[in-house]
């Protein structure tokens, strides 16, 4: 006993116990940040979180990208128009089937049209916004774009293109920012609307009483701009791009 | 010298955990993020706690241990009861945690710093 007592333990620091214990914390540990490091990591590329420059250089990016892709589809479009020809040439039953192909594009919006028609322009008012409030009614907003559009469609029109984009089935006009975006394109006024139809008969809804000019009264009055024009021969350009569909199949 | 040797095996576990937590498939659903947070912490807090009982050789594993499962538990109930009344509970956790953590690293600074001058 006596000499147990003059043996100097270890400090508990050196104790193979002491390691174990922390080492079995350590383990669970890591696996905490492990696993939190793995969902951090997964949460992805936050957009709202990067800088105003980040998203620029993003943007900036993407612009050149949608470049290239627009020359692509330009191309391809081009060549799907020779094979098409190609295939017509000579046979009277791929001719028929040209034709019939020609209507589903038009239906479609992938085909310019040209045609007598009417434009609505609209723009801003001159005068500066004084705040948000007052920005309702000095700016053509998202909503009246699409009134106007969707009045258009209802009283005859038979091809609509806001700013030079094709209004086709799907296309989506909302706001932002300072800007709208029709068809994934940013357009700033002041805008136009070409619709090819009947030009009388669009005005007339358009002016309504109670339409959807007549609900812009406010706006109108504070210095918004609206002038309708009918016109003898307008040209609304083709839809860029074939729909994409990856959902949705043909129902049987 | 001594002392970083026997670091070795707790930093063997960690770097284990490490894996084990990459390894493992799946994925921690976002409402378990905050309570996972909290139980680093608390982890985090009995491993300084040991080590500085370690130095200070007043090391117990009993003591440990129980200060471990209770404060994780703690914790883990702070965030739940929070979550329920709608009130930052876990903050607390956080807060006591985080401060005890730095508080531990300080006094080891100083018994290591300490150990060096007389060692000269």
């Amino acid at each position: 006993m006596a000499t147990l007592a003059t043996v100097p333990t270890k400090p508990a620091h050196l104790r193979l116990s002491w390691q174990l214990s922390l080492a079995l914390v350590g383990v669970v540990l890591g696996v905490i940040v492990a696993l939190l490091f793995r969902t951090q990591a997964s949460q992805g590329f936050p957009l709202a979180n990067q800088s105003t420059g980040t998203l620029a250089a993003l943007l900036k990016q993407q612009d050149a990208v949608d470049g290239r892709l627009r020359a692509t589809i330009a191309e391809q479009r081009l060549e799907l128009d020779r094979y098409e020809r190609q295939a017509a040439a000579g046979r009277s039953l791929s001719h028929v089937a040209r034709g019939e192909l020609q209507r589903f594009k038009i239906a479609a919006g992938l085909v310019a049209l040209t045609g007598p028609g009417l434009t609505v322009a609209l723009n801003d008012s001159p005068k500066p916004a004084a705040g948000p409030v007052d920005a309702q009614y000095k700016l053509v907003h998202d909503y009246n774009v699409r009134e106007i559009v969707n009045e258009l469609w209802a009283s005859g029109a038979e091809a609509v293109a806001v700013n030079g984009q094709r209004y086709v089935a799907g296309t989506p006009i909302r706001c932002v920012g300072p800007v709208i975006l029709v068809n994934e394109e940013r357009i700033a006024p002041p805008y136009e609307i070409s619709a090819i139809g009947p030009a009388k008969a669009m005005a007339a809804a358009l002016q309504m009483p109670g339409g959807v000019l007549d609900a812009m009264g406010p706006q109108i009055q504070s210095g918004v701009q609206v002038h309708l024009a009918a016109a003898t021969s307008l040209t609304v350009p083709a839809y860029p791009a074939l729909p994409a569909f990856h959902y949705a199949k043909a129902a049987q | 010298m001594k002392l970083a040797l026997s670091l070795l095996l707790p930093a063997l576990g960690v770097a284990f955990g490490i894996w084990l937590g990459f390894a493992v498939p799946g994925q921690v659903p976002n409402a378990y993020v905050k309570y996972l947070g909290v139980a680093l912490l608390a982890a985090f807090d009995s491993a300084l706690g040991g080590l500085r009982a370690g130095l200070e050789d007043t090391y117990d594993p009993t003591v440990f241990f129980s200060g471990f499962v209770a404060n994780t538990v703690l914790a883990g109930l702070l965030t739940y009861v929070g979550d329920r009344l709608g009130v930052e509970l876990y903050l607390a956790a956080v807060i006591v945690f985080g401060a005890r953590i730095f508080n531990n690293i300080a006094i080891m600074r100083r018994i290591i710093i300490g150990r060096l001058r007389r060692a000269r």
